[in-house]
């Protein structure tokens, strides 16, 4: 396996043209990179934006898998594990989440949603207006868990 | 009235020639037909439409007219040469024929009485034989006489049709053979008709062609074609539907009776075989055939005639008064008292078309089985003809009548352009050449044709090259090189090189399977010509083969072909010019260029011109007219340096400014699919790079070259990019920098420019645009102009003077009029924009020189419009 950011152009074509075209797509869509972009500004980790963005396409190019992307973001980034726990969260809610059945091939596994980050649909509501409603309450989490026709994950 | 029927359709011939056929000029004698030119020249101007229309309508009159009479004339030859034709005992071929058929029967009767004999020898007979041998001996005798009995039946018919044809005699009007040229001539209402109408059409246009111009003219042209022309022209078209009609039901009395005398003489000739059928009940029958078709094809005619001629009789006493009474024949000259006949006219027509419809009617019942089936052949006959022959080459004509209008109306344009030219230097504008007048006049015509057909020729150019290609599509696929091979390019007709060119580029692209073939002067030349005949194609062209907008490569052609020639001095100036170019020395380029330009050059310039329509011009407002000129000169965008309004100023900057716009378009139109057939030498051209670098901001376009192409070329177009610079980038690109710091895909085979490395950057470049965007708005709007709103407030110490409807301020002091609050409301808004925006550029912990500048640039506006407020 190519380690991280050590990959070249060339290899990123090698990389590109045996994804599945779900994921090419993805990878190049605008909504993708300005999704980036309003998750780290929310998060106020502007400065880390190059970094994400970096690793988002790494999982996106089949060289990190998801399951590592909150480890990655706490270790490289030095941000604490709350703080990446959600961004990991955003980053799975708008850009992994929509493309699961690609990355589940990709990586040969089976990706489960995170509880908290699929209270709602991501296409239910667009990005900027769930992301100015703040992060969900305990309240909400508890309410969450003792509903009882909410469809198990 | 006897109508000399020759005359009339010489004269009206005369006229058409003097109207249709291209005249030739001799400067120093008028010939007769120089007035005409000049009158229809000189009326075109103001009643060009009108006169299209009258002329088309005359047109079809006077072929209708010819027609009529003619199948008039022939028609009653034909008519009155029945009884000398069925005279069938002087016809050898009857007289041979029957001979045969006559020995024939005689064969059969004998063998006929023979084995009558045998059944009485052998006494096997019946009843029937007896009665059978007495039928014999009269049927040897009626079929041995059959042609005196035939003959003398035609006789008698013939009495009749001559007692109906000397009775017609005796009708005014009609000479001693016509009968329906008596009608056709009721019809035309006399030749004297259509000359008084022709003279008075003259009369309108030597009136529209000699009254001076503006109010006046068009004020006489007006009159004159409601008061006069127009009962002329209802006229016109109701009997040119007539004629047309007419024409047909003579044409097909005439083919009737020509058929009734061969079948007459044919059913002579088989007369005796079809009395033999008499002696057997089984056989009866066919007597009986034959007798039924003898007497259906004898009586043919006779009651048509006979109506025909009680409608010609009646024609005269129904028929309006200017149509037959000699002092009514120049009515139609009187402005207004023409009206007073077209009533009358009408239910003429009306009348004249039900007696019509009633004659045709019988005409069908009385027409025999066979003359019906043999109609049908025939009907069959001009179909075929119709699809095989006269259709196809028809359809051909049509296509060349299109292309001549098109080519023509292209010289009128350039003429145009050129009158246009010698008027703004002042100079005498050159002479209209008179075969441009006719050849205008004639495409005129053509595409008045067209119209009347639901289309235009470019519609139909259009179809038919889209159909073109689909068709090589259909036959050789992607196998561009075999199509070459077959169809071929060089030396064929437009039409076909068009069709290729679409062919090949909707196949291929610019590739070396594609366009790529051609040569550099081709390519240009297949631009141009998918471009004339698919509009909507050539930026897709262009896209595929830029190189055509590009002058270097056209010099570089015309240098090889002016060598070629031993055209020095093009050469010469082709090398000179790129010597300045190198050198930078602009004076001498604009100086060289007109030189340097050939073949490939011209067309160069033709295409770019054909992209960007509008060219430099502008609107009074001082914005450019062309959509994408004006977009680059709002967002600053400089070439080579220089902005837009700085370029214009010279020959070479105008067409550095144009090629920067068609280039645009061409990028802007391409589809992502269209990568996949992109030549590789587009990709590598500088101008194109420069234009995807700029406008193309969604990141699949850059995308797709890697895919198809490789990571090389978006290399390129990023080191264009670089080249260029983020700021002139973000000016028209701010999208695609930001796609090369957000995108994970596109940031891996894109990295970001300098100076827009990340979003802090390419904010900043954003702030910077936005800033001179408000500058430029500022100046583009000129002086501040205040809203009006509420009537100016004056201090409570000045007097109105009621008289002077004025306020006076008090004696000793005469103050500055304060702008009231309402008035300064839009400037302050404005500054209060601005200073928020500047205070928050000054907040920012990072300043770039761009940031720098920005806030200059809001400092200096700030305290501008401050000023203008006198605060």
């Amino acid at each position: 396996m190519i380690m991280l950011g050590e990959y070249t152009k060339e290899d990123f074509w090698k990389l590109y043209k045996k994804l599945p075209q779900e994921i090419k797509d993805a990878l190049f869509a605008e909504e993708t990179g300005n999704n980036i972009f309003e998750i780290c500004r929310r998060n106020k980790i502007a400065k880390n934006l190059d970094e994400i963005v970096n690793y988002t396409g790494q999982v996106l190019l089949g060289v990190l898998p998801p399951e590592e992307f909150q480890e990655i973001l706490e270790k490289k980034l030095k941000i604490g594990k709350e703080e990446a726990k959600k961004i990991n969260r955003e980053i799975f809610r708008f850009i992994f989440y929509p493309i699961k059945t690609s990355l589940e091939e990709l990586y040969k596994i089976e990706i489960k949603p995170l509880a908290d980050s699929l209270a709602t649909s991501p296409e239910d509501k667009p990005l900027k207006k769930i992301l100015s409603e703040g992060p969900a309450t305990e309240e909400k989490k508890s309410e969450e868990e003792t509903d009882i026709y909410r469809e198990s994950y | 009235m006897k109508i000399n029927k020759f005359f009339v359709a010489s004269f009206a011939l005369v006229l058409i020639i003097a109207l249709v056929v291209p005249l030739f000029a001799d400067a120093l004698v008028p010939g007769p037909f120089d007035y005409f030119q000049k009158v229809i020249a000189k009326a075109e101007d103001s009643t060009g439409p009108i006169m299209a229309k009258v002329i088309d309508i005359f047109s079809r009159f006077v072929l209708g007219m010819i027609l009529m009479l003619a199948s008039a004339d022939l028609l009653d030859k034909v008519v009155f040469a029945q009884a000398d034709w069925l005279t069938i005992s002087e016809s050898p071929m009857v007289i041979i024929g029957w001979r045969f058929t006559v020995g024939l029967a005689n064969m059969s009767i004998i063998l006929f009485l023979i084995f009558l004999a045998f059944q009485l020898i052998l006494k096997i007979d019946t009843p029937e034989t007896k009665k059978a041998l007495v039928r014999l001996f009269l049927v040897a005798f009626l079929l041995n006489f059959s042609l005196v009995f035939i003959e003398v039946i035609l006789d008698v018919v013939d009495v009749f049709y001559t007692s109906i044809l000397l009775s017609v005699r005796e009708i005014p009007n009609i000479g001693a053979e016509s009968l329906f040229g008596a009608m056709a001539e009721t019809l035309i209402g006399g030749k004297s008709r259509v000359v008084r109408d022709f003279t008075l059409m003259m009369i309108g246009w030597a009136v529209a062609a000699w009254v001076p111009g503006g109010v006046i003219k068009h004020t006489i042209i007006s009159v004159t074609y409601v008061v006069a022309y127009l009962p002329i022209i209802l006229g016109w078209l109701i009997q040119a539907i007539f004629f047309y009609m007419i024409a047909g039901v003579f044409a097909l009395l005439t083919f009737l009776f020509v058929v009734r005398v061969y079948v007459l003489q044919f059913l002579a000739i088989l007369s005796p075989l079809a009395i033999l059928a008499l002696i057997l009940k089984q056989t009866r029958k066919y007597f009986n055939t034959w007798l039924q078709h003898f007497v259906q094809w004898l009586l043919l005619g006779l009651f048509l005639i006979f109506f025909m001629a009680l409608g010609v009789a009646s024609l005269n006493v129904i028929m309006p008064p200017s149509l037959y009474e000699p002092s009514g024949q120049w009515l139609g000259v009187i402005p207004f008292a023409s009206w007073r006949g077209v009533p009358r006219e009408i239910a003429f027509y009306f009348f004249v078309f039900c007696y019509l419809a009633v004659v045709i009617w019988l005409a069908k019942k009385a027409t025999p089985e066979i003359a019906q089936a043999m109609i049908d052949t025939v009907k069959a006959v001009p179909g075929m003809v119709w699809t095989q022959g006269i259709k196809p080459l028809g359809s051909a004509m049509r296509k060349e009548a299109g292309d001549a209008a098109r080519a023509t109306e292209k010289q009128e344009e350039k003429y145009n352009e050129e009158v246009e030219k010698a008027t703004e230097q002042k100079k005498d504008p050159p002479k209209k050449p008179r075969s441009l007048t006719v050849a205008g006049w004639a495409a005129k015509r053509v595409r008045t044709l067209y119209h009347w057909q639901g289309t235009t020729p470019e519609l139909e150019e259009s179809k038919e090259t889209e159909a073109g290609a689909a068709e090589l599509e259909k036959q050789f696929g992607k196998d561009t090189k075999s199509a070459m091979e077959v169809v071929g390019y060089k030396g064929k007709s437009d039409r076909i090189k068009s069709k290729m060119a679409l062919y090949l580029a909707k196949m291929e692209g610019g590739g070396e399977r594609g366009l790529g073939m051609l040569d550099e002067y081709d390519r240009r030349e297949a631009a141009e010509l998918v471009g004339d005949r698919t509009p909507y194609n050539l930026k897709t062209m262009v896209a595929h083969t830029p190189g055509v907008l590009s002058d270097k490569e056209a010099r570089r052609k015309d240098l090889a072909e002016a060598r070629a020639e031993g055209d020095e001095v093009t050469a010469m100036a082709i090398n000179e010019y790129e010597k300045a170019e190198k050198a930078g020395d602009q004076a001498k380029m604009e100086e060289l260029q007109p030189a340097t330009i050939r073949r490939c050059g011209e067309a160069t310039e033709r295409i770019r011109n054909k992209m960007v329509k509008e060219g430099i011009s502008q609107n009074p407002d001082g914005t450019f007219k062309d959509s994408d000129i004006q977009a680059m000169s709002k967002a600053g965008v400089l070439i080579d340096g220089q902005d837009i309004n700085t370029l214009i100023q010279s020959d070479i900057g105008k067409i550095k400014v144009i090629r920067a716009a068609a280039f645009k378009k061409s990028v802007e139109a391409m589809k992502t699919s269209d990568i996949e057939n992109l030549a590789i030498s587009t990709i590598e051209d500088s101008n194109f790079q420069e234009s995807v670098a700029r406008y193309r901001s969604d990141t699949s376009f850059i995308r797709k070259i890697g895919e198809e192409k490789g990571q090389q070329y978006i290399d390129k177009i990023r080191a264009k990019m670089e080249n260029l610079g983020a700021k002139e980038i973000a000016k028209t690109n701010l999208a695609v920098l930001r796609s090369s710091v957000r995108n994970p895909g596109f940031r891996s085979i894109f990295s970001p420019i300098s100076g827009a490395a990340n979003e802090k950057e390419i904010g900043a470049l954003e702030t910077d645009i936005k800033a001179k965007q408000m500058g430029v708005a500022k100046i583009t709007r000129g002086p501040i102009t205040l809203p009006p709103t509420r009537p100016p407030e004056v201090p409570k110490n000045w007097v109105h003077d009621d008289d002077k409807k004025t306020w006076i301020p008090p004696k000793g002091h005469t103050p500055r009029v304060p702008v009231s609050p309402a008035d300064e409301h839009g400037v302050v808004e404005e500054i209060r924009k601005m200073t928020k925006e500047l205070n928050r550029l000054r907040e920012e912990p990072m300043k770039s020189e761009a940031e720098k500048e920005a806030i200059t640039m809001l400092e200096n506006t700030i305290k501008e419009f401050r000023e203008k407020l006198g605060k």
